[in-house]
């Protein structure tokens, strides 16, 4: 298959050939261009700081391994995605059950509370972020990665569809499920 | 008036990805339905919410990682990324990393383990040891230290001592534990017989255990 040399993908694929080729300015242009997106990807799927830094440098372990391998199916943002999704996951899986305190539990926006007016009239700036924030690492990991990857990444639903490798209907119903989850957590608050 | 809008066709509706058909129907359905409005509008301000969630750099412990350069000093050689796969550790990283490694032999050999705290750094995380093996860039597990029976672990604070009597491994609550946590809190006990959730101590602290999500 060939592109045009001027298309990203065409771009993408000449980065991993001169990384294969042992050219490792080539790894560094790939950390430049994607290392925000990255963290900033971990951060609001695992919810902590220092997790997400640890986990981004096991992501650019994982890329620098496997650039050469990369052959453009996708482009080299959707795999990078891919990667640090799958490694999010992965990470929230091998972690202990869930462990709340019973303050947790018996917090205001837990109890069956008449629901509040709608957020936007709620809270503003960056209080409403705070409980955002806060809401996100509440919801289901499949909810939350749909939600993030379009919302605070601003992905395409196709393009989301092919970092989770779910057909767009699942997407859909994901992001659509997980803004109403949040939606409801910041109406319960008190 | 048709049925209310599906919850996938409003949150489709924010984000431009309805078909233009299903999106003409469904501004019409809008325009008389004012429960539709409010859903979308609370749907609306969540999803603008989220694009406004602070998006931070990447943090430069990482451009320190990963290619060994300090993002405000780009000009400077770089010793990792600048190095073709199975390369060596270049010099200037094996000296700074020797003697942090000598220096945590010391400290251990001598139980200077008690002393050192290092302060964290306050917005910050400091790198983790690392080195460019045949596989290319691998970050070095982190160590866990015992001393006697005192437990260590390092962290990107340093070494941390575990303490087994304030944090300790969660166990199954007792009997009269349980008993005591439901008397206090009768709500929990229809939490407690329906989902998958237990009572558990962590050193004096009772805590529920499980999905707590379903």
């Amino acid at each position: 298959m060939s592109f045009p040399l001027s298309s990203p993908l065409a771009a993408d694929l000449e980065l991993a050939r001169r990384h294969a080729a042992g050219d490792a300015s080539a790894f560094e242009e790939v950390y430049r261009r994607h290392a925000g997106l990255v963290f900033n990807l971990c951060w609001r799927l695992v919810g902590e700081r220092e997790e997400a830094l640890d986990l981004a440098q096991e992501v650019f372990l994982r890329v620098h391994r496997h650039l050469g391998g990369f052959g453009g199916r996708a482009s080299l943002r959707t795999w990078i995605y891919r990667v640090t999704v799958n490694l999010c996951r992965s990470r929230l899986s091998r972690k202990r059950p869930v462990l709340r305190t019973l303050e947790d539990l018996t917090a205001p926006g837990r109890e069956p509370a008449e629901p509040g007016p709608d957020p936007e009239v709620r809270a503003a700036g960056a209080e409403l972020e705070r409980h955002l924030a806060a809401a996100l690492e509440s919801l289901p990991i499949a909810f939350r990665e749909a939600v993030v990857l379009r919302d605070v990444e601003g992905l395409a639903y196709d393009e989301i569809a092919e970092v989770l490798k779910v057909p767009v209907g699942t997407v859909r119903s994901r992001i659509a499920r997980g803004r109403e989850a949040l939606r409801d957590r910041l109406r319960s608050l008190p | 008036m048709s049925a209310h809008l599906a919850l996938e066709h409003l949150s489709s509706l924010l984000d431009g990805e309805l078909p233009d058909r299903e999106r003409r129907s469904a501004r019409r359905h809008l325009d008389e339905c004012a429960d539709c409005r409010v859903r979308l509008a609370g749907l609306r301000s969540v999803a603008e919410g989220l694009t406004r969630l602070e998006r931070a750099p990447a943090p430069r412990a990482l451009d320190l990682l990963i290619t060994g350069r300090h993002p405000l000093r780009a000009s400077a050689p770089s010793p990792l990324v600048a190095r073709a796969p199975g390369a060596l550790l270049p010099l200037p990283l094996v000296l700074p990393l020797t003697v942090v490694l000598a220096l945590a032999v010391l400290l251990a050999l001598f139980g200077g383990f008690e002393g050192w705290a290092p302060e964290p750094a306050p917005s910050e995380p400091a790198p983790r040891a690392f080195r460019l093996g045949a596989a290319g860039l691998e970050r070095l597990e982190p160590a866990e230290r015992r001393i006697g029976t005192r437990r260590f672990e390092r962290s990107s604070r340093g070494w941390v001592e575990i303490d087994p009597s304030i944090l300790g491994e969660p166990r199954l609550a007792s009997e009269a534990e349980r008993s005591a946590l439901l008397a206090e809190q009768p709500e929990l006990a229809e939490l407690l017989a329906e989902a998958d959730v237990e009572v558990v101590a962590v050193g004096q602290r009772l805590r529920l255990s499980g999905d707590l999500q379903q």
